[in-house]
């Protein structure tokens, strides 16, 4: 190794922690902006006919009936399907493009709702 | 009048029940509870089931097929293709059902069947109920009545729904195929899945009905659309015109050469609101309707009769607990008849009227225990040549007692059998115009029906 070799990785090595931290950083800061928000199902219902969220939110979805659900969400040319949902199950998804998305059951027909991303 | 427990045997001021029939029945009670046991897993048509994962009580009051809860109107409403994705087979399903018949006094009897007391498996029914393709859901059943051997397409209900919005508001709306005005309704308190199907070919029926209850009855085929509004306004437009008699011949139902024949298209409508209240309180109030222009006894030489009904119907449900359920639906008909070719031909007066006015009342303790009881009148104008009765009356009226058991059916069953036993008192104290003898008709019917979806048992889940 040349003599000029070692401060020369060193300069790299710090770079690239700088590089990384700044990334780090951003992505804890963007962690910390998207929320997770609640709909409930009970008594064959969603908790809210319409939610509106902010790009990037998840929304996790619980089921505090004592029969299974299977939520369908469709938009944007997105789909999410949650597979039988057990009582007492949650299932989380997150909305990354903005637009209408609808959310049914596919068990329960007359449950439908939808989620607005902004 | 007969009472239950004097039909049991207990009492017995008329016609006690005679060590041979004391008999039989216990035989037949014991053959019952044996079905039922031998077929002790257990899941209306399983089929449904089979397709949504959820047990016949989600969708059924009492656990076994007939009166709809909330979900299974949505169910019916949204074109029987929900379901949870998991089921790739056929929705088929089998019933077979049974009954041991007794009425107050002897009867004429059957082909093959004694004059009173009869045990008989009564039918067996193949139906196909679930999804098909392209959002087409079908409830469709061929029924073989083994009292009269004959086979019948008995009841096709062939929906499609579709979702959009009105108004700002939700709407649920498509078209639907069926051989019967009613067939295609939500509610339980109008004729067709009214109170409880659990009748008897052995037991005596008052002479006088109204159109829509039951004459149409798989003669006719109808397409119509319909719309639910905010899940609130109930509409729908159907017509319907007569099958050919050859068809129907084929189907078991009777068609002599003097069956009345329906000219052109047989309008049928409905209206009805609905709303549940803190999801506690169901509640719907409602009117349908339908009208035919009839040719009587297929003279087609002296124009038509016109038959017009009318009807109200209410139905409040108790849905705010698992374990108790309770539920009451009245209907009231009023049939209009114009008897323009009638009076030519059979002498009857120009014009006559029906009412038909019913409640009932049903409970069910955990979908198990299911006591209902029922109350009904008919009363019209008199006409001995139209009527056919022997004073010209059409007046009937009376009661139905009955208690249903069914044991499966629920959430921690399986999802591809069931049964129900249930026994049935029908007790009238008017029948055909008179009210001496009425009790005559009075009808004691217990019975067994078992459900099967034969591929239900191999979705997994």
């Amino acid at each position: 190794m040349s003599r000029g070799a070692a401060p020369r990785i060193a300069e790299a090595l710090l770079k690239a922690y700088a590089v990384g931290g700044v990334v780090a950083v951003l992505a804890l800061a963007t962690a910390a902006w998207a929320g997770t928000l609640t709909v409930d199902q009970r008594n064959l219902k969603f908790s809210v006919k319409e939610l509106r969220v902010a790009k990037g939110d998840s929304v996790e979805f619980l089921n505090h009936d004592d029969t299974s659900h299977n939520i369908t969400i469709t938009g944007q040319g997105f789909t999410a399907n949650s597979g039988l949902q057990a009582p007492g199950q949650p299932f989380k998804t997150p909305f990354a493009k903005t637009g209408v998305y609808k959310v049914s059951c596919g068990i329960h027909p007359n449950m439908r709702m939808t989620v607005i991303v902004e | 009048m007969l009472g239950l427990v004097d039909m049991m045997g207990a009492h017995a001021p008329r016609r006690a029940l005679r060590p041979g029939r004391r008999l039989l029945l216990a035989a037949w009670l014991a053959a019952l509870a044996c079905a039922v046991l031998w077929a002790s897993p257990a899941a209306a048509l399983p089929s449904f089931a089979q397709q949504t994962g959820e047990p016949c009580a989600a969708c059924h009051v009492g656990a076994y097929g007939g009166q709809l809860k909330p979900y299974g109107r949505d169910f019916k409403l949204f074109g029987y293709v929900s379901g949870d994705g998991k089921n790739t087979l056929p929705p088929i399903a089998a019933i077979v059902s049974s009954s041991y018949t007794e009425t107050a006094t002897d009867r004429t009897p059957l082909p093959h069947y004694a004059a009173n007391d009869n045990a008989a498996i009564t039918n067996v029914l193949l139906a196909y109920a679930g999804k098909v393709g392209w959002g087409v859901g079908a409830f469709a059943e061929v029924t073989y009545d083994s009292v009269r051997d004959k086979y019948a397409v008995s009841r096709v209900d062939i929906r499609r729904a579709f979702t959009g919005s009105v108004a700002g508001k939700d709407v649920v709306y498509g078209v639907d195929v069926n051989n019967r005005p009613g067939l295609q309704d939500l509610w339980n308190s109008t004729p067709v899945f009214e109170f409880s199907t659990f009748t008897s070919a052995f037991a005596g029926s008052p002479a006088a009905s109204a159109l829509i209850d039951g004459k149409l009855s798989g003669r006719v085929a109808g397409v119509g659309g319909f719309a639910m509004w905010d899940d609130q306004l109930y509409t729908e437009f159907a017509a319907y015109g007569q099958l050919d008699r050859n068809f129907l011949a084929r189907q078991g139902l009777a068609t002599p050469a003097t069956a009345d024949r329906y000219q052109g298209t047989i309008p049928y409508w409905r209206l009805a609101l609905q709303h549940d209240f803190s999801d506690k309180h169901y509640l719907e109030v409602g009117a349908y309707g339908v009208q035919a222009k009839r040719f009587p006894a297929d003279v087609q030489t002296f124009g038509t009769d016109t038959i017009t009904d009318v009807g109200l119907d209410t139905t409040y449900q108790y849905i705010g607990s698992k374990r108790h359920f309770v539920a009451a639906h009245a209907t009231w008909i009023h049939e209009d008849d114009k008897l323009d070719a009638s009076h030519l031909t059979a002498k009857t007066a120009t014009s006559d009227h029906l009412d038909v006015l019913r409640a009932d009342a049903i409970y069910s303790f955990n979908d198990t225990w299911t006591p209902a009881v029922e109350l009904f009148k008919t009363t019209g104008s008199n006409d001995p040549k139209f009527f056919r009765t022997a004073n010209g009356s059409p007046n009937s009226d009376g009661y139905v007692v009955e208690l249903m058991f069914t044991p499966w059916g629920k959430k921690d069953t399986v999802r591809w059998a069931n049964a129900r036993l249930y026994t049935r008192y029908v007790g009238y104290t008017r029948f055909n115009g008179k009210t001496a003898g009425a009790s005559d008709n009075n009808t004691f019917l217990v019975g067994l029906s078992a459900a099967f979806a034969p591929f239900g048992g191999f979705v997994k889940r």
